[in-house]
């Protein structure tokens, strides 16, 4: 199987390479590992998907997983920071693992410096809003990629549709109701703190309407589910500051992160 | 209830055999002794003064001890070990604790047991919250022991020791960094970390202006240097050499929780993933403890004390609890200490502050390029925009509370300068303070430790070094993380025999320290 993608992989580069970096690679084989011709350009599409979830006149509604109805009339996100990361190279022993306590062997950016693929373009995102967009262009570095970092950051904006960050990185507003109550809870989850999550390239995606190639043949989308960022919470005993960071975490950690190329049709050699 | 905790947490932690007499260092402080002055306590409320308090147990390798540490003697309970609970209570309880890593649940681990000389605590190196992955590198568990001397030594005089006022390769990072501030130096250049991993230990040696001439361990640059009570690793004040060289890990730290700052990669805490978790610094919110031991209150709660000025200059209304165990077996507290006691009653606390002052790199050189390279370097700021008017991407430095020294009666202030976020040792200087009286604080030592009624401890400040500069006292080098094997490390002469160590910091093998083996340093 490794092998298998082993050469899946060199025949992609190959043809990123043969074809010149401004010639938009073939979708070939799986997502992962993703290797590009380096220098070449990547751009990253930040998406919502409510799925699981139903308008209810200003809210989007949706049921947890343990029974908790949930309302979202006012939703803001901040992405601080997206990178690709290099795949991890073959698993090392325990010694070696303990060594790397020494130095740091970050494999991507331990600190502000990482990999070329880095983009830093803090903003706020409304939750509601129904447009993907466009949330910067990275360059690809040597190595091929198996995963999308994002970090959250708390900044001070308001989206165009109203909702705002005050200093903050997440902030929600609707309502909940427990399981087999209809009263409804004022919902008023915030936090103001830094959260991260490594998602793997789970495979090839079509090429985004939203987003046309320009100068980036590839481009890596990225899809936070709220509805499902909820599951797993006992909303009645969370406080707001908890809540916000719990569903923070969840929805960053949730995010379903795929590949579109501007050449071809992805889904018909879809990865596995 | 928790001001009770605390202070009997405090209490404990005193080591129990007070040196009347001038030590190594003519320090008058408590020798590193215990006479066994506890009373076995385990899950005893009524003693502890607790309810429900019960240790962990959820490390099982401890029948392996012996294959790491071929001295160690026959485990028990730390509680009926002199020395032992102080310890053993000190940790917190996540037994049966769950945490996230980005979507894989951990159960973080730590438990200590002791023999008769030491404290064996036992980790699997994650903290106590949901991982909060401020960079892409991954949390792991990374099992391992530290061993905790229960009466720690001193370094003896006659060993070999720098001279604490080295600093000598300074120079050199800053001939480098005028040259190309992304390259580091070769190693770090201070000399007042212990670079050579692996290697033996260092020592430095001063004489301070109370006439005391104490001989420190220097700390290794990249490394454990201790364990926080949660089972993660403490490490020192500097960073690798990439992307900052050897830099400083606070200084592009938030301000306040809410602040957001590109170089932000601890968690607010103070710690991180870099291999594995460790702490460069600790805010003590995130350590509170519940009377029975487990973490009291939730990383996003905690996180909102992460207030770097507060830290620096807030009032004290009780002594901070333990935190953590440096591996000379001195305990880690938080940054308010007690400075005077009538028996059990603290009688006055003050805030801890470091003796350590932002200098800048610039002067250790005087190249006419200088005045571009470090233009802004320790110039007074109100925002980061002052110290990169051309924004955060790229610059070196951060608009940072620092300490700074002056001639004030109190020495030291707390201002926002331009801070270098590069080669932290030799952009800090450490000033002699011991007959210094402080004012609403007390200064520390070299080692970031204070000398009081309540005993020897480290103490957490948010200025360098954040934990610890040096070792009081001679640590024991573990193989885990950043520490030694036993094999390569070891002290000056004398070279002590299999379970046997230098004794009071004398030159006789066979300690530790007690009174009976030393009845007169104790």
């Amino acid at each position: 199987m490794f092998a298998a993608r082993l050469v899946m992989s060199v025949m992609f580069v190959a043809l990123v390479a043969a074809c010149g970096a401004a010639a938009p690679p073939r979708p070939v084989g799986p997502a992962t590992p993703l290797a590009l011709a380096e220098g070449s350009m990547v751009a990253y599409l930040l998406s919502w998907s409510w799925e699981d979830a139903h308008r209810e006149g200003d809210a989007w509604v949706f049921a947890t997983d343990r029974g908790y109805a949930v309302g979202i009339t006012a939703a803001a996100i901040a992405i601080g920071r997206i990178e690709l990361v290099p795949c991890e190279p073959a698993a090392r022993p325990l010694a070696g693992a303990l060594s790397s306590l020494l130095i740091p062997t970050a494999h991507a950016a331990h600190a502000r410096v990482g990999d070329g693929s880095a983009v830093a373009n803090p903003g706020i995102e409304s939750m509601l809003a129904p447009e993907a967009h466009l949330y910067g262009r990275g360059f690809a570095g040597p190595s091929p990629y198996c995963g999308l970092y994002m970090l959250a950051v708390p900044i001070a904006a308001q989206a165009d549709d109203g909702a705002t960050l005050a200093r903050e990185s997440l902030a929600l507003t609707g309502w909940w109701s427990a399981p087999g109550s209809s009263e409804r809870h004022g919902l008023h989850a915030r936090i103001n703190l830094q959260d991260g999550s490594l998602r793997p390239l789970q495979g090839w995606t079509p090429w985004p309407a939203a987003l046309q190639p320009g100068r980036a043949p590839v481009a890596v989308v990225i899809t936070r589910r709220p509805a499902r960022a909820f599951d797993g919470l006992e909303l009645s005993s969370l406080s707001d500051l908890d809540l916000g960071f719990a569903v923070l975490g969840n929805l960053l950690q949730g995010a379903r992160v795929e590949v579109a190329s501007a050449a071809g049709d992805p889904g018909s050699v879809k990865g596995p | 209830m928790r001001t009770c905790r605390l202070l009997f947490l405090t209490l404990l932690s005193i080591p129990a055999c007070v040196d009347g007499s001038a030590d190594e260092t003519g320090s008058t402080g408590p020798s590193p002794t215990s006479t066994g002055g506890e009373t076995p306590t385990t899950g005893n409320t009524a003693e502890t003064g607790d309810t429900g308090w019960t240790p962990s147990t959820c490390y099982d390798g401890w029948d392996e001890l012996t294959d790491r540490y071929p001295d160690a003697g026959a485990l028990q309970d730390c509680a009926v070990v002199p020395g032992g609970l102080a310890v053993q209570r000190s940790l917190l309880v996540v037994d049966g604790l769950t945490i996230d890593n980005d979507g894989q649940s951990l159960q973080p681990c730590v438990e200590a047991r002791c023999d008769a000389n030491y404290a064996y605590i036992a980790s699997n190196d994650l903290p106590h919250y949901d991982y909060v992955q401020t960079t892409p590198n991954a949390l792991v568990e990374a099992p391992g022991i530290y061993r905790i001397a229960l009466a720690p030594t001193l370094p003896g005089a006659a060993i070999a020791a720098d001279p604490a006022s080295i600093q000598s390769g300074c120079g050199d990072a800053y001939a480098q960094y005028l040259d190309d501030p992304g390259q580091a130096t070769p190693a770090e250049p201070s000399g007042l970390c212990n670079a050579a991993q692996g290697g033996a230990l260092e020592y430095l040696r001063e004489t301070l202006e109370s006439g005391e001439t104490p001989t420190y361990a220097k700390i290794l640059c990249l490394g454990g240097i201790g364990v926080i009570v949660n089972g993660v690793t403490a490490n020192g004040p500097n960073e690798a050499t990439f992307p900052d060289p050897y830099g400083n890990p606070v200084f592009g730290m938030p301000e306040v929780a809410g602040d957001f700052d590109q170089t932000a990669f601890l968690d607010l805490c103070g710690g991180h993933s870099g291999g594995s978790m460790h702490y460069h610094g600790l805010n003590a919110a995130c350590f509170e403890q519940a009377a029975d031991g487990t973490p009291a209150t939730s990383y996003a709660t905690a996180s909102q004390a992460w207030d770097v000025p507060q830290m620096l200059t807030g009032a004290c209304d009780e002594p901070s609890a333990v935190l953590g165990w440096s591996l000379d077996g001195y305990p880690i507290q938080g940054p308010c200490v007690c400075t005077a006691r009538d028996g059990e009653t603290c009688t006055e606390v003050k805030r801890a502050r470091s003796a350590w002052v932002y200098d800048g790199l610039g002067g250790w050189g005087a190249d006419p390029g200088e005045d571009v390279a470090l233009a802004v370097e320790g110039a007074e700021c109100n925002d980061d925009n002052v110290c990169c008017p051309g924004g955060q991407a790229g610059c070196d430095f951060r608009c940072a509370p620092v300490l700074v020294g002056n001639d004030d009666p109190d020495g030291s202030s707390v201002e926002h300068r331009c801070a270098l976020l590069d080669y932290a040792w030799c952009t800090h200087q450490y000033v002699d303070r011991s007959l210094h009286a402080g004012g609403d604080f007390v200064y520390l030592d070299r080692c970031n430790g204070y000398d009081g009624p309540d005993g020897y401890a480290y103490h957490a400040t948010a200025s360098f070094p954040y934990l610890q500069g040096c070792y009081r006292g001679v640590p024991n080098l573990a193989p885990m993380g950043g520490m030694m094997m036993p094999d390569e490390g070891g002290m000056d002469p004398p070279t002590c025999q299999p379970g046997q160590q230098m004794c009071c910091g004398d030159d006789v093998c066979g300690g530790p320290e007690t009174a009976d083996n030393c009845p007169e340093d104790c």
